[in-house]
């Protein structure tokens, strides 16, 4: 099971695997140290090798807050880009044998700009205008999709032809001046991170390009009235920031012993706690912030004892746990003034994912629906026991998934920690079981119960943050609890991991078979699909809309926000916590990575493209999650999980043009073809014309809008705008020739009153 | 913007001589308004030869016809339909705005005068038919380019850049559309026409109160002035002493050769300025023709007069 979901393996000690060079940098010099005491020998040494370190840090930081002073979109991607051009950088120089220089030219400073380009124009350049969950998502699905086209495509597991290469012209070499002694590669990184920074405050400070840049990033538009090609200007940002952070990349690859995914996972992170401490716009306090974690996690290297607990989990998860505390407590992000654009108006409302769903109050549908599924059930009883077992695992995720339903799709929070929620139930169930002999039937409370607790931990702090801070805090949550609680051997087992029995109760119930167990998760899913169908069908579902509309505007209408938020993480994480338990006794065992970072990133990509907002969403999660990858094992694809994960990622190809799910995108598509004809436009155009007496339609010309609007109910105007995916960005709507359209409705006369009404 | 400007007959420079005799209003000037014409002692550079970077006023001004009545109009719609996403708000809008003329475009709320301001100006395309400026077909053209081309569109509410400082909000301007030698003069052109501004020159402008924001996006057009200036509701938010001053430079530009489309709510004033009138409804053109045949029509079209 983890090895058919997780992209990532689950190796991530960055500086535990680190080589010996950086630990050591700075003490390793010839000929200065003969006479000073140990002491000296070690704080130039710890600065020394904190600076490298910071630099890299700083360096993908300036990356982070170039693409957000410039695009306002926070780029989770760079450490993709990072990642692609070290991948890139190894392969020239270390396969293929090219020299040094040239290397570098192709990987930063072509393969770099042109990443960033290439993201900008296919992606990101049509996010403008949609909120901000949405690039967020659209992000995250770069940061899986660009490492898997990598590893797929050529890179695989990653290189194992020598250490990746340092940008030096000397190897080996190092520099001396008195007691200070710095190995060449490290001094390379400190003064390329110096030319960067300068380079980029003279650029902001000084040029026109630095000041059209920052004007794009309030109000492209205003940009245009003002004369300048505001998209030439993004364009350029972009291919300045996709440079940046290759260029961080390739100078972090020399201090680890391998290129994967996850080093530049934690790479970025590090990168945004230090452009968080930077509130996002300062550059110097960005440099400063990287260069004092440098400095931090290079001290706990050298004064923890390496063996104690603390120190192995704590030492590699310090930019998770300072990006943590920086979120809740550093003043300078609650201050920050977000300036809006003021021609946002000019575009049509988009659509997102935290758009209308119409909780239907129809019930003529229950009793067909219960039947299929009865049906349906019963039909899979029949299934070779092999795809029986899978089936199993799909409904269980699936079980998971809806946890995303109540969190993403009713109260619009981005939560990438629904795998700790999972774990914790996971292993809370796993550890009574195996200590205390409880039964994994008690251990489904339980499991339910610590994951609730643990929703709590987290969202109680947190209530004060909003959108990306939120998501940015529950990954940095994740990847806390992934580093530092999971791997205890007194939480996930160690290593080894944990036996999992499947529920048995002396006699009276027995699930062990798979049958039977397969029985017990479509119950759990039914209950849990009740519950969310409930609940947003109730009082709270209401408020969590309310809240997602705007949170100041509900609270000012008497809802309490934070009471809402509660409840929602609270059910989500219940619903995790239980699903987590199913999940692990699925496997009958768990193992490391099950409920690890990679997996929270993809869980959270999977629902959202396909529909956070629906349970039929997250069904085709779970689906599609467990059997894609059984149909690339049998079509014989070499790296599956590799393509499996290029393949989730071009998701988000679509998912800009939809952003309100693939699944109810392809729905109203089957509505607009092959649906009942009173709920094609041309009906409920004239439904609406009756109703109102209008002269005009509503939604006018076929020509430039081949789809129809109304797949939510026959509400006239505002509904059609809340549900459509506008064209949203730069004028992306091309002129129609006059006269393609079809003909207009005889215009009558307008009656005057219009203004008055 | 690659082609150069056919001869637009009638087209002034765009700094242009000291008018012959401004009506100078009688009150005396309030300083940070600018009833006065441009000081004489600024510097004028395109005076003699349009040397712009943006080159579009390529053709010298010798083009410009001597008849009466120039024969194209500067800016002509043409069955323009335009909406957002499936709405649509323009439905066959057609009228000209002839050269050197105001023309008011006035309805009621949410009739579409705003989105005929931005599809004049390139910020929403048209879903069908044309726009012409002169001679020259500029459908579908991007807004940027249009900007050089000589159509500035001063838009609804809020329009400055609110983290930018006064000072760079005005060198964003002119550095674009004047280049880099010409930006230092239009600045010092802008502040002497508005000193309250050179007060602030540091001040990040979303913290200029509201009527100093308006003053900074009119600086902004006024230093340069453009062939055609769309002002849409320009004088929301401003004390009507302001509103006053505001429609006297109205006036003064157009003397100086700048062809106007005022937006307005205060509907008499507008008829006050304009030489012609538009008044839409529901998306349609209701009315176009010279404000004097407007007689009492206006309170019919316009409900709530
Ligand atoms: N971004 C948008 N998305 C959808 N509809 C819009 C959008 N902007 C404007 N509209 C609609 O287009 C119509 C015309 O709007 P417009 O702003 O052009 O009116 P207006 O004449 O300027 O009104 P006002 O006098 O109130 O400024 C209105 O019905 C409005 O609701
Ligand atoms: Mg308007």
């Amino acid at each position: 099971m983890s090895r058919a979901v997780s992209i990532w393996p689950a190796s991530a000690d960055p500086i535990g695997s680190t080589k010996s060079g950086l630990v050591a940098a700075g003490t390793a010099g010839p000929g200065w140290a003969r006479g000073n005491s140990k002491i000296v020998n070690d704080v130039v040494g710890l600065i020394v090798g904190g600076l490298a370190l910071g630099c890299v840090y700083a360096l993908v930081a300036t990356g982070v807050v170039l693409t957000y002073k410039t695009s306002a979109v926070f780029n989770l991607a760079l450490g993709a880009q990072a990642f692609t051009a070290a991948a890139v950088m190894y392969s020239l120089r270390n396969n293929l044998g090219l020299p040094l220089i040239l290397s570098f030219v192709v990987a930063v400073l072509i393969v770099g700009p042109l990443l960033g380009l290439g993201l900008y124009v296919t992606l990101f350049r049509r996010l403008r205008n949609v909120p901000e969950a949405v690039r967020l998502v659209v992000a995250l699905g770069v940061l899986i999709l660009l490492p898997a086209i990598v590893q797929a495509l050529w890179f695989g597991k990653g290189g194992n032809r020598g250490s990746p290469p340092a940008l030096v012209l000397e190897q080996d070499k190092v520099y001396a001046w008195g007691p200070v002694s710095i190995p060449a590669d490290q001094l390379s990184t400190i003064l390329f991170t110096i030319l960067v920074v300068v380079g980029l405050v003279a650029l902001f400070k000084y040029t026109n390009l630095g000041l059209q840049m920052r004007a794009v990033v309030e109000s492209p538009r205003m940009v245009q009235l003002a004369g300048i090609n505001a998209d030439r200007v993004s364009m350029i940002s972009w291919m300045l920031s996709g440079t940046i952070a290759a260029l961080g990349g390739v100078l972090l690859a020399p201090l680890f012993l391998s290129i994967t995914p996850s080093n530049y996972t934690i790479l970025l992170v590090a990168a945004i706690a230090a452009a968080v401490f930077g509130r996002l716009t300062s550059l110097p306090l960005t440099l400063v912030g990287g260069l004092a974690l440098g400095f931090l996690q290079q001290a706990l290297s050298r004064y923890l004892p390496s063996d104690s607990v603390l120190a192995q989990g704590l030492r590699p998860s310090l930019p998770f746990v300072v990006l943590f505390l920086l979120l809740l407590f550093w003043p300078g992000l609650r201050d920050r003034r977000e300036v809006t654009d003021p021609l946002a108006g000019v575009d049509p409302p988009a659509s997102s994912i935290a758009g209308t769903v119409r909780a239907s109050k129809d019930t003529s549908k229950v009793l067909p629906l219960t039947l299929g599924t009865v049906v349906i059930v019963a039909l899979c009883l029949l299934l070779p026991g092999i795809w029986m077992y899978r089936i199993t695992g799909a409904i269980v995720l699936s079980t998971i998934f809806l946890s995303f339903t109540v969190l993403t799709g009713m109260a619009g929070q981005i939560s990438l920690c629904q795998a700790a929620f999972a774990g914790a139930g996971a292993y809370g169930a796993a550890q009574l079981a195996n200590h205390f002999n409880v039964p994994i039937m008690v251990g489904l409370l339980v499991g339910g119960l610590v994951g609730l607790a643990v929703g709590m931990l987290i969202s109680l702090p947190t209530l004060g943050l909003r959108g990306i801070y939120l998501t940015l805090a529950t990954l940095a949550f994740t990847l806390m609890v992934d580093q530092i609680v999971f791997p205890l051997e007194q939480v996930g087992g160690g290593p080894a991991g944990l036996e999992v029995p499947r529920p048995y109760w002396s006699g009276f119930i027995d699930f062990s078979d798979d049958r039977a167990f397969f029985l017990l998760c479509v119950a759990a899913l039914a209950v849990a699909a009740l519950v969310v169908w409930l609940v947003r069908r109730g009082t709270t579902g209401r408020f969590l809309d309310a809240i997602r509309g705007s949170e100041t505007g509900a609270a000012s209408i008497g809802i309490n926000p934070s009471r809402a938020k509660i409840t929602a993480f609270a059910l989500s994480a219940l619903i995790a916590g239980v699903g987590g338990v199913l999940l692990s006794s699925w496997q009958q065992r768990t193992s490391a990575g099950d409920f690890g970072v990679g997996n929270s990133l993809l869980w959270a990509l999977v629902v959202i493209i396909l529909g956070a907002r629906t349970i039929k969403g997250a069904l085709a999660g779970g689906f599609l999650l467990v059997l894609f990858p059984e149909l690339l094992k049998a079509a014989g694809i070499p790296n599956p999980e590799a393509w499996q994960g290029v393949v989730f990622g071009l998701g988000t190809f679509v998912f800009v043009r939809h952003p309100e799910g693939l699944v109810d995108a392809i729905g109203g598509w089957y509505q607009r073809h092959f649906g009942r004809p009173e709920r094609t436009t041309e009906e409920v155009r004239r439904i609406v014309t009756i109703d109102l007496s209008e002269p005009e339609p509503p939604a006018g010309n076929g020509a430039s809008s081949p789809q129809a609007p109304y797949t939510a109910g026959v509400g006239p105007l505002p509904d059609t705008a809340g549900a459509v995916a506008g064209t949203a960005g730069g004028g992306s709507y091309r002129y129609a020739q006059a006269g393609s359209g079809p003909p207009q409705p005889p215009s009558m006369p307008a009656p005057p009153s219009f203004g008055g009404t | 913007m690659s082609q150069p400007m056919p001869p637009a007959p009638g087209w002034q420079p765009q700094i242009p001589m000291a008018p012959p005799e401004p009506q100078i209003p009688p009150a005396p000037p309030v300083p940070q308004v600018p009833i006065a014409p441009p000081a004489p002692q600024v510097p004028m550079p395109q005076q003699a030869a349009p040397a712009d970077p943006a080159g579009y006023v390529t053709a010298p001004v010798a083009a410009v016809q001597p008849g009466p009545e120039p024969a194209v109009p500067l800016l002509t719609l043409d069955y323009v339909s335009a909406g957002y996403g499936q709405f649509r708000a323009l439905f066959d809008v057609s009228f000209a705005v002839p050269m050197g003329c105001a023309v008011a475009l006035l309805g009621p709320n949410g009739a579409g005068k705003t989105t005929v301001a931005r599809v004049c100006s390139g910020l929403v395309q048209p879903t069908n038919g044309a726009i012409y400026l002169g001679h020259q077909e500029i459908t579908g053209m991007p807004a940027h380019e249009l900007r050089r081309l000589g159509i500035a569109h001063a838009p609804e509410g809020r329009s400055v850049f609110a983290s930018l400082t006064v000072e760079e909000n005005l060198l964003l301007e002119f550095r674009s559309s004047l280049g880099k030698t010409g930006a230092p003069a239009a600045l010092e052109r802008a502040y002497s026409w508005f000193p309250r501004l050179r007060e602030r020159r540091n001040q990040i402008a979303g913290t200029l109160s509201g009527g100093e924001q308006r003053m900074l996006s009119l600086a902004r057009v006024l230093a340069d002035l453009p062939r055609l200036l769309i002002v849409d509701e320009l004088s929301l938010g401003l004390a009507p002493i302001i509103v006053d001053e505001v429609f006297e430079t109205l006036d003064t530009i157009r003397s100086q050769g700048c062809t106007l489309v005022v937006i307005e709510q205060h509907v008499n004033k507008a008829l006050e300025l304009a030489d012609r009138v538009v008044i839409l409804q529901k998306g349609r053109v209701v009315y176009d023709g010279p404000t004097d045949e407007l007689g009492d029509l206006v309170g019919q079209l316009i409900p709530g007069l």
